[in-house]
């Protein structure tokens, strides 16, 4: 029946009359897509640290290990739980946390069950980290391509965000990295635009952040 | 939700009445559309850009049937399953199957107006299943039993004190609260059990992209990602008309819409689903049900001149530009839509019997048209739906004028048709009303026309017409020649 239903809408809507469309302006990209390396990682930052967002910059000396146990006591972060994605692979995560002696470490790879994952991200974690597959500059925003190695839950139910994000990664619009995404693997199950923690203003127009995500997000620059 | 678009009038003078409420207006659209005009300015040519939306929504919608095809293609071999639903029973009943057939008795939302159109939530509770509603004001709209004061924050006139009590009602808080952030706090805390347990999630869809079946979804607060990425079952409803050819053309209205909505350069989430979740990811639902949405809007799109109206999409910068609206608030508009989106969408849903009060509250300023990031003519459809229901269009399941109204316009149209008789007219009407002039003004009138004088004025006429004017001044031969015997150069 939901065939025969189909069909006459699709009927209907091709006989209607057509209606002519006028010509579609040019819109200029973003100015950020302009900018060199440097100023767009500048302009990530501070547009990230526009929407409260908080940026730790990695100095390549030290070790990664070091930058995160410093985020996470700065954030009385003691429980985390992991992604196993490429980004955070790329960087020496998680596995260079493991030695962290005050933090709980584990791992999405460690969960057979779904159920038992969600009762970890929901009630155990005080935090999740993942990669950031990248950064765009015209909004602050982080691009998340979920799959096997990068769960959904992680960046959304634990009350910290901490996203490893590559200054190679950083892009100027969100077609470029639609783009190129799009140039390297399959179109993810979901893929999401971060910008900022969770908020809203719903009561009194009284804005406030971490209503039902996150209410912290860190950006740790590689 | 209960429709009641006829009790407009009634309605918006008790809102003119309510000081709470009129406080409230004073701030509440100036300050969303001082925000809004701020966000668009770091575009490098904002009318372009505004420009660009309208062409995409118009040349998407000219496009329809297409893309419809191959976003069900697309979606389907992503894993999707779809279904058509020509109106609210149908997808309803798809909707509640669906739930029941995977044993579920409660589901968490995402903020919708679509399922608010549906009567969804009514459906799923007659079949003993409760509908959370997350978004933090369509929470707090959903245990008042209210309608939704604005669409960017259904809730957002409520006093504390009434949300304090609720939240005491139901049992979120055990001591009186009237901090904002505390009681939303209270919120988290109890829907966050919902999103920890509950196995379905049912989302609207502000765009779909037809090349790669892929769903969107604009929000803040994180509960549509939760209510897609916890729940062992995913159902999206979608109207037909939100599909868009590809993810740059969706990128672009995505820029205009937050921009519009809340004066965002982008909201916390973007969330873009392209079938259910692949077999070795954690999370994520196992089912991914898209329901295409019809209820009437074939009908809409069949009239090329109320076609532009599918190109809405849910805004809100209409309601904070409309001077009607900022003298009454949301609930008059009786309905899922308020302001011009619902003065232009609920007449052609519901029909032009229940919503003719809707559309006779606008002066046609125009102000609705010149934010509108998706190119719609307010005024022009609000002109053509009084034509259509002074015409009585069955179409529009219009009534057609009341009789005198008829008669006189019948009269009129006769007497202006004809010179002789028109001069003649002329000469009485001029006579006739100057006998209420003061001055040089007109301020009452007799019988039916007491009420249109109770607000406006007009200006007395002269004794004698133009053309009689023109006759005495000017030399003879002119006025031998009507203007109509114009020569060519």
């Amino acid at each position: 029946m939901s065939v025969s239903v189909r069909d006459q809408i699709l009927v209907r809507l091709r006989q209607a009359p057509a209606r002519a469309v006028g010509q579609r302006p040019a819109v200029a990209p973003p100015k950020e897509t302009g900018l060199a390396r440097e100023d767009r990682i500048a302009a990530f930052c501070a547009r990230f640290a526009e929407q409260t967002g908080i940026v730790y910059h990695h100095d390549p000396a030290r070790e990664i290990g070091e930058t995160l146990a410093e985020i996470c006591r700065a954030h009385d972060i003691r429980r985390v739980i992991s992604g196993c994605d490429a980004v955070l692979a790329a960087a020496g995560l998680p596995d260079a946390a493991m030695d962290i002696p005050e933090l709980e470490l584990r791992t999405q790879a460690g969960f057979a069950d779904r159920e038992e994952f969600a009762e970890a991200v929901f009630a155990w974690a005080d935090a999740g980290l993942t990669g950031a597959d990248y950064g765009v500059a015209e909004s602050g925003t982080l691009v998340l391509a979920f799959d096997r190695n990068h769960a959904r839950l992680l960046s959304l139910a634990p009350g910290v965000h901490i996203a490893v994000l590559s200054r190679d990664r950083v892009v100027g619009a969100y077609e470029q990295a639609m783009a190129e995404l799009g140039g390297v693997r399959e179109i993810p199950s979901q893929l999401c635009f971060v910008t900022g923690p969770s908020m809203t203003a719903d009561i009194q127009a009284m804005p406030f952040k971490g209503m039902h995500g996150p209410g912290k997000i860190i950006v740790l620059l590689v | 939700m209960k429709v009641t678009t006829e009790q407009y009038r009634r309605v918006a003078a008790r809102e003119m009445a309510d000081e709470y409420t009129q406080g409230f207006l004073k701030l509440l659209p100036a300050r969303l559309a001082e925000r809004r005009k701020t966000a668009f300015a770091d575009f490098a040519d904002p009318a372009a850009a505004r420009a660009a939306g309208a062409a995409i929504r118009a040349g998407a919608l000219e496009n329809l049937p297409q893309l419809l095809t191959d976003f069900e293609k697309n979606a389907k071999a992503a894993g999707a399953r779809v279904f058509w639903a020509r109106d609210a029973a149908a997808a309803n009943k798809y909707i509640v199957d669906t739930a029941r057939e995977n044993g579920i008795s409660g589901v968490t939302k995402g903020k919708s107006m679509i399922t608010e159109e549906l009567g969804l939530n009514q459906a799923l509770a007659e079949n003993g299943i409760h509908a959370w509603e997350t978004d933090l004001g369509e929470f707090i709209t959903q245990l008042l039993a209210c309608p939704p004061f604005h669409i960017v924050g259904p809730a957002l006139n409520i006093p504390v004190g009434r949300i304090s009590e609720i939240f005491l009602e139901k049992g979120l808080i055990a001591e009186p609260e009237h901090d904002p952030v505390q009681l939303g706090l209270a919120a988290r805390r109890f829907l966050r059990e919902k999103f920890r347990h509950l196995e379905m999630g049912i989302t609207g869809v502000n765009l779909a992209a037809a090349d790669s079946g892929t769903l969107i979804n604009v929000e803040n607060e994180g509960n549509i990602r939760l209510s897609k990425s916890r729940p062992r079952i995913q159902v999206a409803v979608m109207s037909l008309e939100k599909v868009v050819a590809d993810m740059p053309d969706a990128m672009h209205l995505i820029r205009l819409l937050c921009r519009s909505c809340t004066g965002q350069q982008v909201s916390a989430y973007v969330s873009m689903d392209t079938g259910p979740k692949k077999n070795d990811e954690i999370d994520g639902p196992e089912q991914l049900h898209i329901v295409i949405l019809d209820n009437g809007r074939t009908r809409i799109y069949e009239n090329p001149v109320t076609r532009q109206a599918l190109r809405c999409i849910r805004c809100g910068a209409c309601l904070n530009a409309c001077p009607v609206y900022g003298q009454i608030g949301g609930y008059p508009y009786g309905w899922a839509y308020s302001g011009p989106m619902g003065q232009v969408l609920s007449p052609l849903l519901l029909g032009f019997a229940r919503t003719r009060d809707l559309f006779s509250a606008c002066t046609l300023c125009g102000k609705c048209r010149d934010v509108c990031p998706a190119g719609i003519d307010h005024p022009e459809l609000m002109r053509y739906y009084r034509h259509k229901d002074a015409a009585g269009d069955p179409d529009f399941r219009g009534t057609g004028a009341p009789r005198l109204e008829k008669a006189v316009y019948g009269a009129y149209a006769i007497i202006a048709g004809n010179p002789a008789l028109w001069r003649v007219f002329g000469a009485m009407a001029r006579r006739a009303v100057n006998c209420y002039a003061r001055g040089n003004t007109i301020g009452k009138g007799p019988g039916v026309l007491k009420g249109w004088f109770a607000f406006r004025d007009l200006p007395a006429p002269p004794d004698r017409s133009f053309r009689d004017q023109w006759k005495r001044r000017s030399p003879a031969p002119h006025s031998a020649k009507p203007a109509s015997g114009r020569k060519k150069p």
